[in-house]
């Protein structure tokens, strides 16, 4: 950077380059954290069922699809946010996600179920000591906000943008 | 999307900003983007390919003698005459789940006597928490031959059945039973001539295998997702507090609580929903 420019005030360049830095941390932050989320579940699609049936939501019928459904969900939008494709449109699927896991913690905690939330595989009841849900909801917390500052700036550097 | 960047702030940083991004980068680019987007979806696809492989194991959908339909539990002595007041035991099990097997060890003669004897009415809710969690359907394979050897044998067959798969459960976590070993020890349960052919016939064809893939399902959806978990007259036991301060079980005790269905607060378990049966 050249002292001219400098002179010229706050560089607006600079300014926007960090803003994409800071977008492309939020985007490969949400991105490796869904597509491993994602990747752990696709081994036992039957646990992935049984975490989803553990929050005590949806009706029988759902939870299959649900089960199956959301890791391959979390694979597709984890890689296209680690390639930086589209990225307001997958970091806005990503911020629902988070936001529905945060609901799904949130009441199980308070309707006093021991669950672990199955984020990363397994998932299911355990022993009520064993519920981590003011981490599981400060991580899902701090990966909303993520998306929500990439569904706000979705400009960030080495995106490959959409076709 | 380089495209979108703003205008350089001079001309110098313009003619960098137009050399780094020539027309033809832009076609190149696309060919990327499509190259990653094909990616992607093969990606996807195998996901869901290898998610659809894991599926549990089908068969016959013949529902046992002694359970009153699909997803409900299996009376193990049904033809034995109960006691008036006999409590209902559920007992919820994976053979391959190995705290199954040592408290199987520890509480099973305990649960089998009172069984035959007509003190209680012994409901079993066959799970397949291992092939679950760990993959293969040998669970759900033993609990099925399991109630082979029972529509042919009766409850006294099923418990020496019962009693060769816990001790012999295979001895790491997620390995299957032998399939040899599952037909082999129906003649150990005392099977024989034709009985053992139709109990061996109803091995191969897996008659109960979608019966036993209902039980799990339904307890799963009822809130039983673990196992082992016994249950008396509904109300879910909390098995640690029938282990004295010597680490040994407590058998006088549990037999009380089994026999009487009197279950104290501190013999309840409290994380499990009650159920009935």
């Amino acid at each position: 950077m050249t002292t001219s420019e400098e002179l010229a005030g706050p560089s607006d360049a600079a300014r926007g380059r960090l803003l994409d830095g800071i977008g492309l941390l939020a985007r490969l932050t949400l991105g490796v954290v869904l597509l491993w989320a994602g990747l752990a579940k696709v081994p036992n699609p039957q646990a992935s069922v049984r975490a989803v049936q553990a929050y005590r939501i949806l009706p029988g019928g759902l939870t299959g699809p649900v089960g199956h459904g959301l890791p391959v969900l979390e694979i597709v939008v984890g890689l296209l946010l680690i390639l930086g494709m589209w990225t307001r449109l997958t970091a806005a699927v990503g911020l629902l996600l988070m936001v529905a896991f945060l609901a799904g913690i949130s009441q199980a905690w308070a309707r006093g179920l021991s669950i672990d939330c199955g984020c990363f595989g397994g998932g299911g009841l355990v022993a009520a000591s064993r519920t981590r849900y003011p981490l599981e909801l400060a991580r899902d917390t701090g990966l909303a906000l993520g998306g929500v500052w990439l569904v706000w700036r979705p400009r960030t550097l080495l995106a490959l943008g959409g076709p | 999307m380089p495209t979108e960047r703003t205008p350089p702030a001079n001309a110098r940083k313009a003619k960098i900003h137009a050399a780094g991004k020539p027309v033809a980068a832009k076609g190149s680019n696309r060919i990327m983007q499509l190259v990653a987007v094909v990616l992607v979806a093969i990606v996807a696809a195998v996901a869901l390919v290898v998610m659809t492989r894991h599926k549990p194991a089908t068969g016959g959908s013949a529902v046992p003698v002694g359970a009153a339909g699909m997803g409900e539990g299996w009376v193990a002595n049904a033809g034995v005459q109960l006691l008036g007041t006999a409590p209902t035991v559920s007992v919820y099990e994976d053979f391959r789940c190995p705290i199954c097997a040592v408290v199987e060890a520890s509480y099973g003669p305990t649960i089998e006597a009172a069984a035959k004897a007509g003190k209680i009415r012994l409901v079993y809710h066959f799970k397949t928490v291992i092939d679950i969690n760990l993959g293969g359907t040998s669970s759900q394979r033993a609990a099925n031959d399991a109630l082979c050897v029972a529509a042919q044998g009766g409850y006294s067959a099923f418990a020496r059945y019962h009693d060769l798969l816990f001790r012999n459960q295979p001895a790491k976590e997620g390995d299957s039973f032998p399939t040899a070993e599952l037909t082999g020890w129906a003649a150990t349960a005392g099977l024989t001539g034709t009985k053992l052919t139709a109990a061996t016939t109803c091995m191969v064809t897996g008659g109960y295998l979608s019966y036993v893939q209902s039980t799990e399902d339904s307890s799963a959806q009822a809130g039983v997702t673990g196992t082992p978990h016994i249950f008396v007259n509904g109300t879910p036991l909390n098995i640690s507090a029938y282990v004295t301060s010597a680490r040994q079980a407590d058998l006088t005790a549990f037999e009380r609580t089994i026999t009487t269905g009197t279950v104290s607060s501190a013999q309840t378990d409290t994380s499990l929903p009650t159920i009935k049966d």
